[in-house]
């Protein structure tokens, strides 16, 4: 097993930090969090580590910027070093939380980073600093502490699941790539053709934040429609092809992707997808798409 | 009982569900044994009263699978069989925890057929003509959470900190939703061990004092009404927990008239030995 924080500490650190806003612990954490040589030894106390293989860490010294929004590029490298953990593990926030942790020890990221806000928006330290000054607020502590929370691991107690998909930008890296390793292996196996490229999968991935989310959370909720492997590959597939070909196409903005995945929904509800071949899956949500676009 | 998201549910070709009146005579009860390596199942598809199912899956024209998933990890492969038995197997170290098990009959080719009383069905579809596509759902089972019970809400663990006697308990929520029971190492090793009478039932009593402590962290962590991502509901065994309990006609920890040690020794009472009557 992959060395991964202590599931029920980690929980426990975490909800206490968010019991109260603006609590004597929560300035506690920002406090500490401005030094990587005390937020280490803060979160270290508190949260053993189990497990006996350590996941390699990242081999470049990452900046705020790069570690926050990583670009295509660095999120492939990312995922190259963790290729090897498997889905399972890369679901978990103790995994990701240790993993961060680690990039800290090795001097790879700092802590502020994990207090950064997104866009070209106030940097971590910044923000830190701002909320724990005298014009800060309770609310400005939370909400600093919960984005230190998110990035270093994701936050379920206030995300759900998602969160490791979404805010931790190593988890997000690991999860965009292995999907579109996923379907290009998908089409390769198909010999149909096609002219999706792993870039523009990536590119339909990477369109933006609510999108992305609004993949995910088809992908991992507990009625997801998307959790049979070969209609979701299918689904990013068409997408895929649907971005190269017409980038104004309605179905690639994320509203239209819920109405579509609801359409799908309601076909699940009656029929089993999974038991379809991949080019009968293909036709079929080809043509929801175009009659979406239509 | 079926609830009203079953009673609305409509279909536009017969399914054998519970709540669903197609087979007004039918029942599809799979039995599902897990295995003793624990990535196991052994699914019996037990048709009853719906000779139109029966005779699809006999002509090869349906089959009885059964859907494995781990939603957290985006985790979902169906299992075909051709008869009305299977034997599945998940790879657990690949998985991490266990799975959601859905037996259902779906069509593995398209089918059109008119309908008459001898199918089984209800009168309503007698004589109506059906065309059922690839993938149609027949009959689906209930889903079977592995980690249903509330047995498998507990994690005992020894932790050697602890002094002699005493438990502590904290709630996990990644992993699925579980408790971490951490206990002192005598009393780890008094409830690992079997024994008589008065043995198993002061090791009961013990896990019911975990379970209570349990009940009162659900009680304060999921007050409200459990929906959402992150509410409890979205915890299959405490939604069967729940279930458990509401068919018991017990309060729940959303409730205002929710006591957890009132509720846990509903579920787990004390015993008392045989033996204390004579004392």
């Amino acid at each position: 097993m992959y060395k991964r924080l202590n599931d029920a500490q980690y929980t426990g650190l975490r909800k206490a930090l968010l019991k109260q806003k603006g609590s004597d612990l929560q300035r506690e954490f920002l406090q500490v969090a401005r030094s990587d040589g005390q937020f280490l030894p803060f979160v270290r106390r508190q949260v053993e580590t189990k497990g006996e293989k350590e996941a390699s860490i990242f081999d470049e010294r990452l900046t705020e910027h790069q570690y926050k929004e990583p670009t295509k590029d660095t999120e492939q490298r990312m995922y190259k070093v963790w290729k090897d953990v498997p889905p399972e593990t890369a679901c978990r926030v103790t995994f990701w939380g240790e993993v961060t942790l680690r990039h800290i020890e090795n001097g790879l990221i700092q802590s502020t980073y994990l207090a950064a806000n997104g866009g070209a928006l106030s940097g971590g330290l910044e923000r830190i600093d701002r909320a724990l000054s005298s014009s800060g607020n309770e609310k400005d502590i939370d909400s600093c502490v919960r984005a230190i929370l998110r990035r270093m691991s994701g936050l379920p107690e206030a995300r759900g699941n998602i969160s490791v998909y979404v805010n931790c930008p190593f988890g997000c890296a690991w999860w965009r790539e292995r999907l579109a390793e996923e379907v290009c292996a998908l089409i390769d196996k198909s010999s149909s053709g096609s002219k999706a490229s792993r870039d523009g999968i990536l590119n339909l991935l990477r369109q933006g934040q609510e999108y992305w989310e609004t993949l995910v959370r088809l992908v991992i909720s507990r009625n997801s429609v998307l959790g049979d492997r070969n209609v979701r590959d299918v689904l990013i597939w068409s997408l895929a092809e649907t971005l190269e070909s017409d980038k104004e196409n309605s179905v690639l903005k994320s509203q239209n992707l819920k109405s579509l995945c609801r359409l799908l929904g309601v076909r699940c509800a009656w029929q089993e997808l999974g038991i379809l071949e991949t080019f009968e899956l293909k036709t079929l949500i080809d043509n929801e798409i175009l009659s979406m676009a239509s | 009982m079926p609830g009203v998201a079953d009673a609305v549910r409509v279909f536009a070709h017969p399914v054998l569900e519970e709540g669903n009146l197609s087979f007004p005579n039918g029942e599809y009860a799979p039995e599902i044994q897990i295995g003793t390596d624990g990535s196991s199942a052994v699914v019996r598809h037990i048709v009853r009263q719906a000779p139109f199912i029966e005779r699809l899956v006999e002509r090869k024209q349906a089959v009885c699978s059964c859907a494995v998933s781990i939603p957290i990890t985006g985790y979902r492969r169906l299992f075909e069989t051709g008869g009305f038995e299977q034997k599945i197997k998940w790879d657990e170290a690949q998985l991490g925890e266990p799975p959601i098990l859905c037996p259902l009959i779906v069509c593995r080719e398209a089918v059109r057929h008119t309908l008459s009383r001898e199918d089984g069905v209800h009168q309503m579809w007698v004589n109506k003509e059906i065309r059922l596509e690839k993938g149609a759902k027949l009959a689906i089972g209930p889903a079977y959470r592995m980690m249903s019970s509330l047995q498998s809400l507990l994690s005992i663990e020894k932790d050697d900190s602890l002094q002699p006697g005493q438990i502590h308990v904290s709630g996990c929520s990644e992993d699925g939703f579980y408790f971490k029971v951490r206990m002192a190492s005598d009393l780890y090793g008094f409830i690992q061990k079997p024994g008589g009478e008065a043995r198993y039932f002061h090791r009961s009593s013990i896990l019911t004092h975990a379970c209570s402590s349990c009940f009162a962290l659900l009680a304060k962590e999921y007050g409200d009404n459990g929906e959402g991502e992150d509410g409890w509901r979205s915890h299959a065994n405490l939604r069967a927990l729940a279930a458990e309990m509401e068919s018991k006609g017990l309060n729940i920890w959303n409730t205002d008239d929710f006591f957890p040690e009132k509720a846990a020794t509903a579920m787990w009472p004390h015993h008392i030995p045989s033996q204390e009557e004579n004392v």
